[in-house]
């Protein structure tokens, strides 16, 4: 049974009114409401957040994991790059299979997503192996008031590396398409709308 | 009974209504969904109704249905003859419908040549439709609005021309002309204004009015003209707003500001001589007695009753 789009006769008139002109059939594909969320700043969010607990946290190299150690009861870390940080592992994170730890409790995906070529097979790997864990992505927005400026000169603003731009829905659509279910979202690093970047919290659905 | 209602989602006057009657009807006790002819649930749950109402379009699935079916006629007639496509798609429904309901009696001889068909009042929600004390009011004594949705030969052309022999009589007088949303129209009537020198008494030509700020909108003039002909049932929403309403197609006995003939002389006759015997009438009142929805909704459901199975 599909539930009803709208759940008051109120917002069914908001959004028809929102519709304009457009075919209904036309909104509904390609015109998506962003809800309400506050706006974070990512470092000590992640920080505060994964303090005192057993964390995983994949596409580790950088300065964020080193801060996540001194916070953190433990964190694995994984890369693809060569590194002497304790509990860690090189690994290539597209092909190699995702170890399974016993104790974590929070898998990491910090500004790792946007450089892989299938980030969907990541996302199913932590589902399957981590079926219990908090899941706590963040990758940089696409709708950043960061590189608007540089587009409107022909110029595009973003890390050599990265294979894909997120948004509120597009991300959304990557983690439901992979079983997981957002149970807390925010921007950040900015206003909402043309933040930095989005961050959610996943946990896996029913099978 | 479970009624469920087929329509279409689109921006207009008949989804407005439409989702009155959802109000009113779930606030009578029935249950109500909201389904689009394409079968997206758009508002309630998934039932099998006993009664369906349709809102221009039918599902097929729903062709077989033993539940009752009941075309609500929105549009009136001479329109759904003149867009080319609605009058001909009624005709094809007819023979899947038990009836008919339309909402003037206008309009009744031509509805029931081809469906059974009965005539409730024409309601509105008078919770959103209400007069609002401490609005800023439009300038001008009177001020008279026009808002309408403007599309063909439904425009504020004759208003306009008629304001000039009211400014003649009541110097004060203004007119101010909202929810214009074509940019052709708005060039149009900008340059009418400016080439034929209306400007002392053309106040406002101003663009699309939410659907939330239509009550408020209405509080803040005297007199709201329409421009619709000749089977007009829209506007009344200022009578509940306690506000004045002329024009050429609301019909109701006893109401003394219709316009007796669409032209540019009765227009501004009829303005003026409401302007100068504006509280003849309490407005509020005349709406609570004549177009109040909950009046309309147990007229509806009476009808309805008839053919459940």
């Amino acid at each position: 049974m599909t539930p009803a789009l709208y759940d008051s006769l109120d917002s069914l008139a908001q959004g028809i009114e929102a519709m304009g002109s457009m075919p209904a059939e036309y909104y509904q594909r390609m015109m998506h409401k962003i809800p309400e969320a506050p706006s974070v700043q990512r470092v000590p969010w992640l920080l505060h957040r994964l303090a005192g607990k057993v964390i995983l946290d994949v596409g580790c190299h950088g300065p964020l994991h080193s801060a996540l150690l001194k916070v953190c009861t433990k964190a694995y870390g994984l890369d693809h790059e060569a590194a002497s940080y304790p509990d860690y592992r090189q690994m290539d994170l597209e092909s190699d299979e995702l170890p399974q730890y016993a104790d974590v409790e929070v898998v990491l995906l910090g500004e790792v997503l946007e450089h892989l070529m299938s980030p969907g097979v990541l996302l199913w790997q932590v589902r399957e192996k981590y079926p219990a864990c908090a899941v706590v992505i963040t990758v940089p927005n696409a709708f950043s008031s960061a590189g608007q400026a540089w587009i409107q000169k022909g110029i595009e603003q973003v890390n050599a590396d990265h294979t894909a731009w997120y948004s509120y829905w597009t991300l959304t659509t990557l983690v439901t398409k992979c079983g997981f279910v957002v149970k807390e979202w925010y921007w950040a690093g900015g206003v909402q709308y043309t933040a930095e970047g989005l961050l959610f919290v996943c946990q896996a659905g029913e099978a | 009974m479970q009624i469920v209602k087929q329509m279409r989602q689109e921006k207009s006057g008949l989804e407005r209504t439409c989702l009155e009657h959802a109000k009113y009807e779930a606030r009578a006790g029935h249950v109500v969904a909201i389904r689009e002819p394409q079968g997206q649930l758009l508002w309630g749950q998934d039932f099998e109704p006993d009664v369906l109402t349709i809102h221009s379009q039918m599902s097929p699935t729903f062709y077989h249905e033993k539940a009752a079916k009941v075309f609500i006629c929105h549009g009136e007639p001479l329109s759904s003859v003149g867009n080319g496509v609605s009058f001909k798609a009624v005709l094809d429904l007819a023979p899947l419908m038990d009836c008919f309901i339309c909402m003037r009696t206008a309009e009744y001889p031509v509805w029931n040549l081809i469906k059974r068909t009965y005539v409730t009042r024409k309601g509105v929600d008078l919770e959103v439709f209400t007069p609002i004390e401490g609005v800023q009011k439009l300038e001008g004594e009177p001020a008279i609005l026009y808002y309408e949705n403007q599309r063909g030969v439904r425009n504020p052309l004759y208003p306009l021309c008629a304001m000039a022999q009211v400014w003649k009589k009541l110097p004060r007088a203004r007119l101010h002309v909202f929810n214009i949303t074509d940019q052709k129209q708005a060039e149009t009537w900008g340059t009418f204004v400016k080439q034929c020198k209306l400007w002392p008494f053309v106040r406002t030509l101003s663009g699309p009015v939410k659907h939330a700020d239509v009550a408020g909108l209405l509080n803040r003039a005297d007199i709201v003209v329409s421009a619709l002909y000749p089977l007009s049932a829209r506007g009344i929403e200022a009578l509940a707003c306690g506000r004045a309403y002329v024009s050429a197609g609301y019909d109701e006995p006893g109401y003394p500001w219709r316009v007796p003939e669409y032209s540019v002389e009765a227009f501004a006759d009829t303005l003026i001589a409401c302007a100068e015997n504006w509280d003849k009438i309490n407005y509020r009142t005349w709406a609570e007695e004549r177009h109040n929805e909950a009046d309309a909704t147990a007229e509806r459901l009476a009808i309805y009753e008839r053919y459940v199975p």
